[in-house]
């Protein structure tokens, strides 16, 4: 093939179909918003089928988490009821961009709402009012505008964790809700009566699988590796001591206890909490506010393959209450949320922190991992 | 210094090029044509002008003295010069120290790219297909990334001309297209009328607030 320069404007008419080949296009088409994908299905046929095939949408969430991974931001203010959602990038812009709610109207009726999760691009969120507790779920992807609610539950408690993950083995997204029944009578030993159902998208009811033995602590998880979503767990309640790890499988339906690193911390108090760094399972132990030691799963259920990779400490954490490590950017950076006010870039070689100042930060929040994606509500 | 062995590259408009071993390997399809024993005489390369096969062996060269520094920098093992060194000499490795002069060259490479990659679009897409064709994966991804760049806020019709292609869908179609898949994009004739009324003022507050949300990526 002679280039192209060379031949006149009529022969590139007579040429018709792409000068590209498919596979380069592909190669442009990967690093472009969704925006722009959405609207480039009106180009042509082939473009159309290309842009809708999951093979190039799987391809988008991968080259998109490596190279574009976002940030909400789940407005918390004090005093005003907050709607606000905003997303912002790992690394480079210095300003938040507000997310336009898909159905601003309707939200006015809920005090407020929290994102569940985040997966592939889908967004789980829950509404609460001051009567009933998250019994308003919906799945939206926010690139797409797409949005569907979930069937109403109703919950008699205000205690009540969530979980949103992909199953990739079935390709489903599932919904984990997790209501514990509280008992005036019962004592500090006994084990709140719990009820547990499960969502899959594309069906239309919540389907009960049981009741689990342990309380978890944290009301949202974005610990979700290799399709389970994890949570840390307590026996007893309300005396809570965060004993547990534990997971509920998205394909198996089931949970499961994980096994811990050996901690060697003796008498040390620490609190416990669960996220991801680089792909893999981590355990944040945060020392008052000395210090954070991150131990992460570099094989996941391998109870030997815990390490101990890193320890942010003064003065990236002196003066601050709570940091909450988001994930690691560009292999040695890991990005903290610090106190629910400030982003930090900690750099684990230098072990200093630098906080990114970016326009229009809610007063308060709290981050989710997030991408944009393709990925479509309808299922089928 | 480096091997000596240097092969010869014949362009579709018969030039000939002479590059090292290091630099012919960058790109695996000569790499291939090499070990399958045809290294001997001219490597013939029709699908490649003069013009762009210099711009190629221009990165193939930056690329083999970038990895030959980076070692310096760096204490790590002994790297293979395969394609996917272009991934590791971008990425941090996490064991090694990253002291200045480290940084200085990332630096340095970042601001080689951008002034390299500053073309036009044909010399750009002539500079995909011969990444393509070559299987030079570096390139090929620097290339896309301008490419994506380049196209990222236009019409459909306007991707249509860039990319020569011929809009294949019946008025129905593409109607059904725009209003579910696209998310009700705009026709640049409605989206002219839209941009009109919002400069004459014609909708109120609350309609302009309505359209922005429905369809705020016509109006970037």
């Amino acid at each position: 093939m002679m280039e192209s320069s060379k031949k006149g404007k009529e022969e590139k008419e007579i040429q018709g179909n792409a000068v590209l080949p498919q596979d380069v296009v592909e190669e442009i088409l990967l690093r472009l918003p969704v925006k722009s994908l959405l609207r480039f299905k009106c180009v042509c046929k082939s473009w159309c089928a290309l842009i809708k095939s999951p093979r190039f949408q799987s391809k988008q969430i991968q080259s998109t988490t490596e190279n574009s991974p976002l940030l909400i931001l789940n407005g918390r203010a004090f005093d005003v009821d907050d709607h606000d959602l905003y997303t912002v990038d790992y690394g480079s812009s210095n300003q938040v961009r507000k997310l336009d709610f898909p159905f601003d109207s309707f939200a006015k009726f809920f005090d407020r709402v929290d994102v569940v999760g985040s997966c592939n691009g889908l967004v789980c969120l829950a509404f609460s009012d001051g009567q009933y507790c998250w019994d308003t779920i919906c799945l939206w992807n926010p690139a797409t505008r797409e949005q569907k609610f979930l069937p109403t539950i109703y919950s008699t408690s205000h205690y009540v964790s969530m979980g949103f993950c992909f199953d990739p083995i079935v390709n489903e997204y599932k919904v984990v809700r997790v209501v514990y029944l509280s008992n005036p009578f019962a004592s500090n030993t006994d084990v709140l009566k719990s009820d547990v159902r499960v969502y899959t998208l594309g069906s239309d009811e919540w389907r009960r699988i049981g009741d689990i033995p342990y309380h978890i602590d944290d009301r949202v998880s974005m610990a979700i590796v290799s399709g389970a979503v994890h949570w840390t767990a307590s026996y007893t309640y309300p005396c809570r001591m965060s004993e547990l790890v534990i997971s509920f499988d998205s394909a198996q339906e089931m949970f499961r206890e994980l096994p811990q690193p050996d901690y060697g911390y003796s008498n040390e108090k620490f609190i416990k909490h669960v996220g991801v760094l680089g792909g893999c399972l981590s355990i944040f132990c945060h020392f008052s506010i000395e210090r954070v030691e991150i131990w992460v799963m570099k094989d996941y259920g391998l109870k030997e393959s815990w390490i101990k990779q890193f320890v942010i400490g003064a003065p990236t954490i002196s003066g601050f209450f709570y940091i909450r490590p988001l994930g690691l950017w560009k292999s040695d950076e890991i990005l903290l949320e610090k106190d629910e006010r400030l982003l930090v870039l900690y750099d684990t070689k230098s072990k200093r922190g630098r906080e990114r100042r970016i326009l229009g930060l809610p007063q308060r929040f709290y981050s989710v991992n997030h991408i944009e994606s393709l990925i479509s509500l309808t299922v089928g | 210094m480096a091997s000596a062995k240097v092969f010869v590259l014949r362009t579709c408009d018969g030039e000939t090029f002479e590059i090292d071993e290091s630099v012919a390997y960058v790109s695996e399809t000569i790499k291939n044509m090499i070990e399958d024993g045809f290294g001997h005489d001219l490597i013939p390369l029709p699908n490649v002008s003069s013009k762009i096969l210099l711009k190629v062996i221009e990165y193939c060269r930056k690329h083999v003295s970038n990895f030959e520094s980076s070692k310096k920098t760096s204490n790590g093992d002994e790297k293979d010069k395969d394609n996917d060194s272009w991934k590791k000499e971008k990425e941090a490795v996490p064991e090694v120290e990253k002291d200045a002069e480290e940084k200085a060259r990332v630096e340095e490479l970042k601001e080689w790219e951008t002034t390299f990659i500053d073309i036009d679009q044909q010399v750009l897409f002539d500079l995909l297909q011969a990444a393509n064709y070559l299987n030079i994966k570096g390139l090929l991804v620097m290339a896309a990334e301008k490419a994506a760049s380049m196209i990222r806020g236009k019409t459909p019709e306007q991707i249509r001309e860039t990319f020569n292609i011929k809009n294949d869908f019946t008025p129905e179609e593409y109607e059904d297209i725009r209003k579910k898949d696209a998310m009700n994009d705009f026709t640049p004739e409605e989206y002219e009328e839209i941009r009109k009324k919002i400069a004459d003022n014609h909708f109120t507050p609350e309609e302009y607030e309505q359209i922005r949300k429905e369809n705020a990526w016509a109006i970037e």
